[in-house]
């Protein structure tokens, strides 16, 4: 029988300088903890989402406040984070009457950590530059236990002003905080690290199977071709939850299929090629209508024939502990 | 093994400093060379000798290393009157660093078993730089005791030297290694391209996003040669695209789907009919910057 695991020990909140009052729209997987992050961090934080019961039990764990809507939840603040899942949902909590934007005093600045397009984000930046408000669109990577831990990789795009007001602030749930350009470069970067994972796991997702179906002892490639140009976090943090044949955890395949609508549409109006990008945006699909739209992104490799080697009963402990590994590694970065 | 009597052939790249580092360790080292004068001039650089023929190189050595161009090219240094397996003994060992077919591997294995020969298949990554500096990773397939005894001589150019599986499986774990390769590398190239068309700065966002899940020894080793545009150098388009012919013919054979290596293998063929085979693989992103 698997151990039970390990609850993940909170690491020590990062205290920061200058506390302020911020806000924080949207309260996922992603929001919940880096908004817990910041509270934690000293700043004096009031959440909205759009299912309440969330808003309470966030407010209940960590001492902060909550409003019914975007605009009561960033009044007065400095700075006003938002992680919510779309274009659509992202223009909902930002216009209106009660949106974000309705909210905001004249010299705060508003991050966005929406993985959402660079046209949304330059439209967003237009108006809130007509209310003197700051912009920064700013998604972010390293998944939900990066954000549990606070070591996410936070992509920013916007002006050089406003990020040098917010970047302290969002440390505090961050490994790494860097601008990229105006407006738009933070979406525009996590692009270009979606398109690397979508081929860098077809290809490997290819070379697994085909190991398979050579009569290989798979894991044992890996151990040998991880050591040399072949090598990936990918290759080094998926090809043995692959071989084992489990997804249920991890970056979902939805999600990504997301990501590459955007990066395709993007590619489309600035001319860039995308062959490969393409072809896994459209594996991504199939996976999606054989039902596996919540699997992790490595599950391309279940549209390739296989020959999966029997479990051995040691397997499951094996595959715990890797888990847990994984986490551990995640916390040291 | 006790005497140390070893023969090299094929002294292109990766042989020539191949053999370089197996006389270097003590072994009394006799090449051969389809030009003759390369061989002349390792035996001169080295100090150990070469012959006319491969039969006539691996006369009463224990151990054969062979690095060549194919398939076609490792038959013909093999097998024939003046083949390597004509000059062998009883109890040779002959490793192949080619990088060549699984199923030539066994053919080979094969014959040389009726001859009371060893053959492993052994191919190796790591590069030039890798041969130079003796520490390729080299992938083996045959059998256990074969592979015991070669180990120390493969060791003198190998940091790790691992025994995969039977014979074959050597050039097969080669396959899987170029297939995670070209992905990688048509990602990044997908990616660095998209890139500056979105008016980045292509060095930033690599240095971003190789922190996290995008990460890769291509991107680390060649993200910055792909946006300087410099392909000059390392392994070429020609080599690979003929790796992938291996890889396609062999997942032809064994029922594998690997739909976008065959994609990248097509990128690589176009390439080849532009005039670009000679540069290195990651110029791959030419046919997105200048399609």
């Amino acid at each position: 029988m698997s151990a039970p695991q390990q609850p993940t020990p909170q690491p020590a909140p990062k205290r920061a300088a200058n506390p302020v009052k911020a806000a924080f729209i949207g309260l996922g997987v992603m929001g919940y903890p880096m908004a817990g992050h910041l509270q934690r961090a000293g700043h004096a934080v009031t959440v909205y989402n759009r299912t309440q019961a969330k808003a309470r039990a966030w407010a209940k764990e960590y001492g902060g406040a909550w409003k019914p809507t975007p605009a009561e939840a960033a009044k007065g603040a400095d700075v006003v984070c938002a992680c919510v899942g779309n274009d659509d949902d992202l223009r909902s909590v930002v216009y209106g009457d009660k949106g974000i934007l309705a909210g905001m005093w004249s010299g705060a600045i508003f991050v966005d950590h929406t993985t959402a397009s660079a046209n949304v984000a330059r439209e967003i930046e237009a108006e809130a530059k007509k209310r003197n408000i700051g912009f920064l669109d700013a998604p972010v990577s390293g998944g939900q236990a990066g954000a549990v831990n606070g070591v996410l990789t936070i992509m920013v795009g916007g002006d050089a002003a406003a990020f040098a007001k917010a970047a302290p602030v969002i440390q505090a749930y961050a490994r790494a905080v860097t601008l990229l350009g105006p407006a738009g470069a933070g979406q525009l970067t996590k692009m270009v690290n979606q398109i690397c994972i979508a081929g860098l796991v077809q290809g490997l997702s290819e070379g697994l199977a085909f190991a398979e179906m050579a009569g290989l002892d798979a894991t044992r490639v890996v151990e040998v071709i991880s050591k040399g140009a072949a090598q990936s976090w990918q290759m080094d943090n998926r090809a043995k939850t692959m071989l084992a044949d489990k997804f249920d955890f991890g970056f979902a395949v939805d999600w990504m299929r997301k990501d590459l609508g955007i990066c395709l549409d993007e590619a489309r109006r600035n001319g860039a090629l995308l062959p490969l990008t393409g072809v896994v945006n459209q594996f991504y699909g199939r996976v999606q209508s054989l039902g596996g739209g919540r699997f992790d992104t490595s599950s391309l490799i279940k549209l390739l024939a296989r020959k999966i080697p029997a479990q051995k009963p040691a397997t499951k402990k094996a595959k715990s502990t890797s888990r847990y590994k994984r986490k551990a590694r995640a916390r040291r970065k | 093994m006790s005497a140390n009597k070893a023969a090299w052939i094929g002294l292109g790249n990766m042989g020539y400093p191949m053999a370089g580092h197996l006389h270097k360790v003590g072994w009394n080292v006799t090449v051969y060379n389809r030009s003759r004068a390369k061989a002349e001039a390792w035996a001169k650089e080295y100090g150990g000798s070469h012959a006319a023929t491969p039969a006539e190189a691996a006369k009463g050595a224990d151990f054969v290393g062979i690095c060549v161009g194919n398939d076609d090219d490792l038959r013909a240094v093999v097998f024939g009157p003046q083949g390597a397996l004509a000059g062998t003994k009883k109890g040779t060992v002959l490793a192949d660093h080619t990088t060549a077919s699984a199923a030539v591997a066994r053919e080979i294995a094969a014959k040389a078993k009726t001859a009371g020969v060893s053959f492993l298949d052994a191919p190796v990554s790591g590069g030039q730089e890798g041969a130079k500096k003796g520490i390729l990773t080299i992938m083996v397939g045959g059998d256990a005791k074969a592979f015991s005894r070669a180990e120390p001589a493969m060791k003198s150019y190998g940091r790790a030297v691992t025994l995969m599986g039977p014979a074959g499986s050597g050039q097969l774990t080669k396959m899987v290694n170029q297939i995670c390769c070209v992905g990688a590398i048509q990602a990044l190239a997908e990616a660095i391209n998209f890139a500056a068309r979105a008016g980045l700065g292509g060095h930033k966002v690599v240095d971003t996003i190789s922190k996290g899940a995008a990460q890769s020894w291509q991107m680390e080793n060649r993200g910055k040669t792909m946006l300087d545009g410099k392909f000059d150098f390392g392994f070429a388009v020609d080599w690979m695209r003929k790796d992938l012919g291996i890889v396609l013919e062999e997942a032809r054979r064994n029922g594998a789907t690997v739909p976008a290596t065959a994609l990248i293998a097509d990128f690589l063929s176009r390439l080849q009919a532009r005039g670009e085979g000679r540069l290195d693989k990651t110029a791959v992103i030419r046919l997105l910057t200048n399609p």
